[in-house]
């Protein structure tokens, strides 16, 4: 019986495909008599075609029969905001469309990302896309902002506060409860935080934690070959760490703090390294020539507007910005290429 | 906190009866509420659309054959009514917004507006899949009666291009019409 059922489908979807071409021919003006003659001749053929043009005359009711004049203006207008809206957030995607979507981000993107993280973070609680910033107020009043192509889970409950960073970066500023424990797992260690504004962010091999106000604990997970490590990284410090271990204190880099404001902070930052958090935010590839990528910036630039800030890079160092493609930029010692 | 997984002979729901509802309700009610607030970070939408689920369980009765396999349903579930719960608020943002340029004296009543933008909800779930130019064209044929030839020339592309338009956009709308497709 299965089988006859998926039988009559398929005759049912073979239907509504001639009927929406028919509809097409329809809208497109008047029909020429012969045209309307084999439009009937087709309708009369059988049941299953009449059933097919009656979905298309219902999908036709259905765009017009609540709608008065002045409605029907704006309707598209609505639409194509929330369809705009809708795509800056990207919570449409699901089942395998969405892997077709991603594949092609994946393709374009400067950093290659493996898919199990992929996975995860279109799992996550909280997710931006590249080039958003999210600011996520708990309920505890702790404040998070989601940098660019971030993840992140929260997993609160009467007992202990805790976030999980699925992918990219994120700044916390806790909240106070004295009753349950705040702390932040990534990939390779725990974060105990107390109270404290502080940002932490996954890089290909280790992570950075920069802390800004407070003290954070550090308690690397550890593996076979590494015991855990443990290590108190306090105001104005950061550090990098992985599974196996945490690496020496350093000044902390106020850019870690400023893209929640979006703006890049460049404090003698190489145009190799300003290049590669500039592509944490836009889509698309940044290419440094070698021979420019050692130059050093320094100073604020828009997060949300690339093409002021490749023009303040442009006017301030001696190189040339060229667009090779729609999503390609190359930036190259001035006076070289074109010519 | 997670309860074990109830004993097998209990764990096949048939949502269509009652007493077997009920028990569904019982085991995942609480989960699957608390996985919608989560998504939406709103416990009061998270409430609504959790009975939601439930109501639409019962009007289409499906039969779920383990613990797991009835999460795994509701999640998915989950997912869909949270698209349709941000739709919603979509929609209604742009219609707000667009209202506010409207004067006062022509603003319809509050109970024709909640006919609108359900109408406008419904137009949006169906071109939902649809690439940006095959819904543009669409819309400005059912909704403007836009010729072909000055479509062509807004999109930029032939009008034979946007007779292939209209079809594929028909063809998608009759196919959740017609129940053989669920909208995104």
């Amino acid at each position: 019986m299965a089988s006859a059922v998926s039988h009559d489908e398929a005759a049912k979807r073979r239907a509504l495909a001639e009927a929406a071409e028919w509809f097409a021919e329809w809208q497109a003006g008047e029909l020429s008599s012969a045209q309307y003659e084999h439009w009937q001749a087709w309708l009369e053929a059988s049941d299953t075609h009449r059933w097919a043009w009656q979905q298309v005359e219902g999908v036709s009711q259905r765009f017009t029969a609540n709608l008065d004049e002045t409605e029907r203006q704006t309707a598209d207008r609505v639409i194509s905001s929330a369809r705009q809206r809708r795509r800056g957030r990207w919570h449409l995607l699901s089942g395998l469309s969405t892997l077709a979507f991603a594949a092609v981000l994946i393709g374009l993107s400067w950093q290659w990302t493996p898919l199990p993280k992929w996975v995860a973070y279109w799992g996550a609680d909280y997710r931006t896309a590249t080039g958003d910033i999210t600011r996520i107020e708990l309920e505890d009043g702790t404040q998070v902002w989601l940098s660019s192509a971030s993840a992140l889970d929260v997993d609160y409950d009467h007992q202990r506060r805790r976030l999980q960073l699925v992918a990219g970066e994120v700044l916390i500023t806790t909240g106070k409860d004295p009753e349950r424990p705040f702390y932040v797992d990534t990939r390779s260690a725990r974060l105990t935080p107390l109270g404290t504004r502080f940002s932490v962010r996954q890089r290909q091999t280790d992570e950075l934690l920069a802390v800004f106000e407070g003290a954070v604990a550090i308690q690397t997970l550890g593996d076979a070959d590494h015991a855990s490590q443990r290590q108190v990284v306090d105001a104005g410090q950061q550090a990098s760490y992985a599974v196996n271990g945490i690496g020496e204190l350093n000044p902390a880099d106020g850019s870690r703090a400023a893209w929640a404001n979006g703006v890049l902070l460049a404090e003698n930052m190489s145009l190799k390294t300003f290049a590669a958090e500039l592509s944490q935010h836009h889509r698309g590839r940044l290419e440094i020539d070698p021979a420019v990528a050692d130059l050093t910036l320094l100073g604020a630039f828009p997060l949300d507007d690339l093409e002021r800030t490749l023009h303040m890079v442009e006017t301030t160092l001696p190189v040339t910005v060229r667009q090779v493609m729609p999503w390609w930029i190359k930036i190259e010692a001035a006076g070289s290429g074109r010519e | 906190m997670a309860a074990a997984p109830p004993s097998a002979e209990t764990t096949a729901y048939h949502t269509g009866c009652r007493d077997s509802l009920s028990q569904l309700y019982h085991h995942h009610h609480p989960w699957l509420q608390q996985l919608l607030s989560r998504r939406l970070g709103c416990g009061e939408s998270a409430a609504d659309l959790a009975q939601d689920a439930f109501v639409r369980l019962l009007q289409t009765p499906r039969h779920l054959d383990s613990f797991d396999g009835a999460r795994a349903y509701l999640s998915r579930m989950a997912k869909g009514l949270c698209v349709d719960h941000w739709r919603r608020q979509d929609i209604e943002r742009a219609w707000q917004e667009a209202l506010a340029a409207r004067a006062e004296a022509h603003l319809p009543s509050a109970e024709h507006q909640q006919i609108v933008i359900e109408t406008l909800c419904e137009i949006d779930r169906m071109l939902s899949r649809l690439p940006e130019k095959v819904a543009t064209a669409f819309l400005a044929s059912q909704l403007h009666g836009k010729p072909y030839r000055q479509i062509a020339e807004e999109l930029g592309v032939s009008e034979r291009m946007v007779k292939k338009y209209m079809a594929q956009a028909m063809l998608q709308c009759a196919l959740i019409e017609a129940g053989f497709e669920a909208s995104l």
